[in-house]
C-alpha cells in the first residue's frame, strides 16, 4: 500500500537534476498506485469500462496494459 | 565475439533483472535493474570488482530504492515498502532505456575486444551513464565511477589471460 503522502512542493527549476529525478520516482510511484488500485478495483468486482473510466482511458487500453496481469480466470470473465 | 554464448548471458541478465523490478514492485525493467543482476550475476566478475569496495548486490539493489525514496522525499513523499509485483506472463517488458543500455554494454564488449560479454562490461557501460537513476545509484553507493571503470576493465583482462 502507498501512504503518508504529504506533497510539500517541487524541486526547483534551477536544479533540473534533482527535479527530474523526482519526475522518474513519481513515474515509478503513479505506475506502482495504478496497478495497485486496478487489482483492488478488479478484486471488488468492477467491470474493464468501470476502471477505464476511472483512469479516464479507453477500455481497450486499461485491459491492454493491466489484464495479463489478472491471470487466465479475470481475463476469461471479459468486462462484467 | 561468440555469439551465442554471449546472447544466453544478456538472457540470464534480463531474466533476473525481471525478478529485480518484480521484488521493487515494479512491472518494467529499467537499465538500474541491469546493474542490480549483473552484480549477482554468476560469472562473478562485476561481483569481484564490486567486492574490493566492500559491496554487494544486495547493497546495489537498496541503493537503487534508496536514489527513489530520496527524490521522492524532496517533493514530501514517503512511499513506504513496495510490495513485490508478480511477474507478468507473456513478452518481457524493458524501457527503451534497457535497449539503449544494453547496446552500450555490446560496445564496450567490442571496444575491448572480449570473446565473451561479461557481467563487468555491465559495470563499464553504467559509468559512462552520466544522468539519473545509475548515475545517482553510484554515487549513493560512494563509488568513483573512473575508478570503478578502471577496476572493472582490470578485471576483464585478468580474466581473458
Amino acid at each position: 500500500m502507498i501512504d503518508g503522502m504529504d506533497l510539500r512542493g517541487v524541486p526547483a527549476p534551477e536544479d533540473p537534476e534533482a527535479a527530474l529525478a523526482a519526475v522518474v520516482a513519481l513515474r515509478r510511484l503513479a505506475d506502482r498506485l495504478e496497478r495497485e488500485a486496478v487489482d483492488e478495483a478488479l478484486a471488488q468486482g468492477w467491470s474493464w469500462s468501470m476502471v477505464a473510466e476511472a483512469l479516464g482511458v479507453t477500455k481497450q487500453a486499461a485491459h491492454k496494459k493491466h489484464a495479463r496481469r489478472q491471470g487466465p480466470r479475470r481475463d476469461a470473465r471479459g468486462d462484467r | 565475439m561468440r555469439r551465442i554464448a554471449s546472447m544466453k548471458v544478456i538472457n540470464d541478465l534480463l531474466t533476473e533483472a525481471e525478478r529485480v523490478a518484480n521484488r521493487l514492485g515494479e512491472s518494467v525493467v529499467a537499465p538500474e535493474h541491469v546493474l542490480v543482476a549483473a552484480a549477482g550475476h554468476p560469472d562473478g566478475a562485476a561481483a569481484a570488482v564490486l567486492a574490493a569496495s566492500g559491496i554487494d548486490a544486495g547493497m546495489v539493489e537498496a541503493a537503487v530504492v534508496g536514489v527513489h525514496d530520496d527524490a521522492l522525499a524532496a517533493v514530501g513523499l514517503d512511499a513506504g515498502v513496495a510490495s513485490p509485483t508478480a511477474p507478468s506472463p507473456g513478452v518481457f517488458r524493458g524501457t527503451d532505456a534497457v535497449g539503449e543500455f544494453l547496446r552500450s554494454v555490446q560496445e564496450q564488449a567490442k571496444a575491448y575486444d572480449a570473446d565473451l560479454l561479461s557481467s563487468a562490461h555491465i559495470l563499464v557501460a553504467a559509468t559512462l551513464v552520466q544522468r539519473g537513476t545509475i548515475a545517482r545509484t553510484l554515487d549513493r553507493l560512494g563509488l568513483d565511477r573512473d575508478d570503478l571503470r578502471r577496476a572493472a576493465v582490470a578485471e576483464l583482462g585478468a580474466r581473458t589471460r
